[in-house]
């Protein structure tokens, strides 16, 4: 499989403005640093980590809502740049957070759906572009009758597979769902990860799923990577890097799951979480020297405050550490 | 919860207000049924009567139909003075907050400023002062003073509008929507002036009722101070100034009749703007995952969103 999306070097950092009158360096804000990665057409890519590690800001730039400081997104070959033309806009679609914010809400869902295809110039004439958005919107397991109510009358699983079929409407050659469940219930969750499989079955889209909940991560997911403090740790199958991390950040990622246990009732104590990790995340305004974990890791030494570990490939997985296990 | 949403309710004030709308808005139309306002239907000042419900003026002409006069004239001047306002102002001030901080929000809103640094009536005295009282010939187009009272007054409001369209759209635009409809590359020019402009309404339309109120005192007040438009045509401003000196010889329904029937119009549409500016106003709150550009300030003149009971549902 050749890659239809190939990332290299992505880099995106924020310049805080200068206090008035003072004559200091500007500070910056790392919030994604040298980002690379492959997905190929019919594959998921989750991209995991904390909150504030940059998953957010790599989505906007694939995007094209945010201009990379440095770096390249390509598609099929092709670079995209950041001001992008209407065309090239649809190529990458972006899924974002919260369904209930997504949609105008003083607009009919018809609206919605119709829109996109009217700008892209996508269905000759209004019917056939009814047709279409009728067509999208039962594939994701609705009925047209939802499309002439307004955004806040339809409940949050609803909205969360209209702004799917809206993404989808156009046509696009990758997706990109930045946290698609982190605002669902629990059974709403399950059916959009349903319609999401269902739709990589279907389709040879590429999808980078960027979420911090690991159980979704490991069931949707081909591939994994994960990041710390805009940087990318691991990268490789989900298979290996959400079961078996070679990285010490990971291997901490997954020990903080809580692994549901029905043998056990009652509330939880401190006891039951193994050693957590050291110390608070570091800000991105400073990054550590080295290895930006260096000073939560418990296996850090010397070398890990010096020098920044390489990408080296161990087996069949990407891992940037001086100590990999 | 699938009910439509409800229209808002208006509350005691907000009834109030409508109701006093309403008798202006009676007087202003029914009213002009009764005749001709510079027909002479008497010898002289009379009290009201069932003829004349309001009386007549020291000239003997009938001032209900005199009042009424001046209420439609006052009514044509404010709608179209705040439409002018409305028009002008609320583009500039969607232009202006679609980049909250930046050149063209400065360049806007500093202009916007220099107009209201002169208190508002000052400012359309100013405006009269300069373009005179008399008819004005275009070519073949005669602007006549109502028209010039109207675009003096519109153009005080447009700092207004402006002020509160670009509050509105510095809100919208940092709402999840607008970056997917830019994700989804619809245009600019259409996200503002068909999406964000749907959600900038509200409360224009609020303040646009809040203005009208003001807009009637303005016009009551120029008029009153003979800046308006000019005897023998009628306006409720005027009517109060000639009553003025016929208080003495105890003419009592002279200037209260009309002045009533001024207060009824700036009354009601204060209320009526403080109902439908308070109500639809409302917004939803901005989503968690709206996310701020680091090195972009809070803004300080953003109302802060009240919350949506139906988000918690």
């Amino acid at each position: 499989m050749s890659a239809l999306l190939d990332v290299r070097g992505l880099t995106r950092r924020f310049t805080l403005p200068r206090p008035f009158g003072r004559r200091t360096a500007p500070r910056v804000v790392h919030a994604v640093e040298d980002v690379s990665f492959e997905v190929a057409a019919g594959e998921v890519l989750a991209v995991v980590g904390e909150s504030g590690c940059g998953k957010t800001t790599v989505a906007r730039v694939l995007a094209g809502l945010d201009t990379a400081t440095s770096g390249t997104v390509a598609l099929a070959g092709r670079e995209l740049t950041g001001g992008r033309t209407p065309a090239d806009q649809r190529l990458i679609q972006l899924v974002t957070q919260n369904p209930r914010a997504a949609f105008n809400r003083r607009r009919t869902l018809r609206h919605a759906l119709d829109q996109p295809l009217r700008v892209h110039g996508l269905g000759a004439g209004r019917a056939e572009r009814d047709a279409l958005v009728a067509e999208m919107v039962e594939r994701v397991g609705l009925s047209t009758e939802h499309l002439d109510r307004l955004p806040g009358e339809l409940s949050g699983g609803e909205l969360a597979r209209l702004v799917l079929a809206r993404a989808l409407l156009v046509r696009p050659r990758v997706l990109v769902l930045d946290e698609p469940t982190a605002s669902l219930d629990a059974s709403v969750k399950a059916t959009v990860v349903d319609l999401l499989l269902r739709l990589r079955a279907e389709s040879d889209l590429a999808i980078v799923v960027i979420t911090h909940e690991i159980d979704i991560a490991r069931r949707l997911a081909d591939r994994a990577a994960v990041m710390y403090l805009g940087r990318v740790v691991e990268l490789g199958p989900a298979a290996s890097v959400l079961a078996r991390p070679r990285h010490p950040y990971p291997r901490l990622l997954l020990a903080s799951v809580p692994v549901p246990d029905p043998e056990r009732i009652g509330p939880a104590s401190a006891a039951d979480f193994g050693a957590g990790a050291i110390g608070e995340v570091p800000s991105a305004l400073d990054p550590p020297s080295g290895c930006a974990f260096h000073p939560r890791c418990a296996l850090a030494t010397e070398v890990c405050a010096e020098r920044r570990p390489a990408r080296e490939v161990l087996d069949d997985v990407e891992v940037a550490c001086h100590h990999p296990g | 919860m699938r009910a439509r949403t409800r229209p808002p309710h208006p509350g005691v004030a907000g009834w109030i207000g409508v109701v006093c709308v309403l008798l202006y808005l009676l007087v202003a139309t029914v009213g002009r049924l009764q005749g001709d306002p510079a027909a002479l239907v008497a010898p002289g000042p009379e009290a009201p009567s069932l003829g004349h419900p309001f009386g007549t003026d020291h000239l003997g002409r009938d001032l209900l139909a005199r009042t009424a006069e001046g209420a439609w004239t006052s009514l044509l001047i404010c709608l179209s003075s705040i439409g002018f306002a409305i028009v002008v102002g609320v583009p500039l001030g969607v232009l202006a907050g679609r980049r909250h901080g930046g050149r063209l929000d400065g360049l806007l809103m500093r202009a916007v400023e220099t107009l209201q640094a002169l208190p508002q009536f000052v400012f359309v005295m100013f405006l009269i002062g300069l373009m005179g009282t008399a008819d004005m010939h275009f070519g073949p187009l005669t602007v006549g003073n109502g028209a010039r009272v109207a675009f003096a007054i519109g153009l005080g409001f447009v700092p207004y509008f402006a002020r509160v369209a670009r509050a509105a759209t510095v809100v919208e635009m940092q709402e999840d929507y607008v970056a997917n409809l830019r994700g989804l590359g619809v245009p600019e020019r259409e996200i503002l002036f068909r999406e964000v402009l749907v959600n900038v309404w509200p409360p224009v339309l609020g303040q646009a009722c809040l203005a009208m109120a003001i807009a009637v005192f303005a016009e009551g007040g120029l008029s009153f101070l003979g800046l308006g438009v000019a005897p023998p045509h009628a306006t409720l401003g005027n009517l109060i100034a000639d009553a003025g000196g016929q208080i003495i010889g105890g003419d009592w329904w002279y200037a209260t009749l009309p002045g009533t029937v001024l207060v009824l119009g700036i009354l009601g549409f204060n209320l009526l703007g403080d109902t439908v500016g308070g109500r639809s106003g409302r917004r939803a709150r901005p989503a968690p995952g709206v996310r701020r550009v680091p090195g972009r300030r809070p803004s300080p003149s953003v109302p802060t969103p009240t919350p949506n009971p139906k988000e918690t549902q």
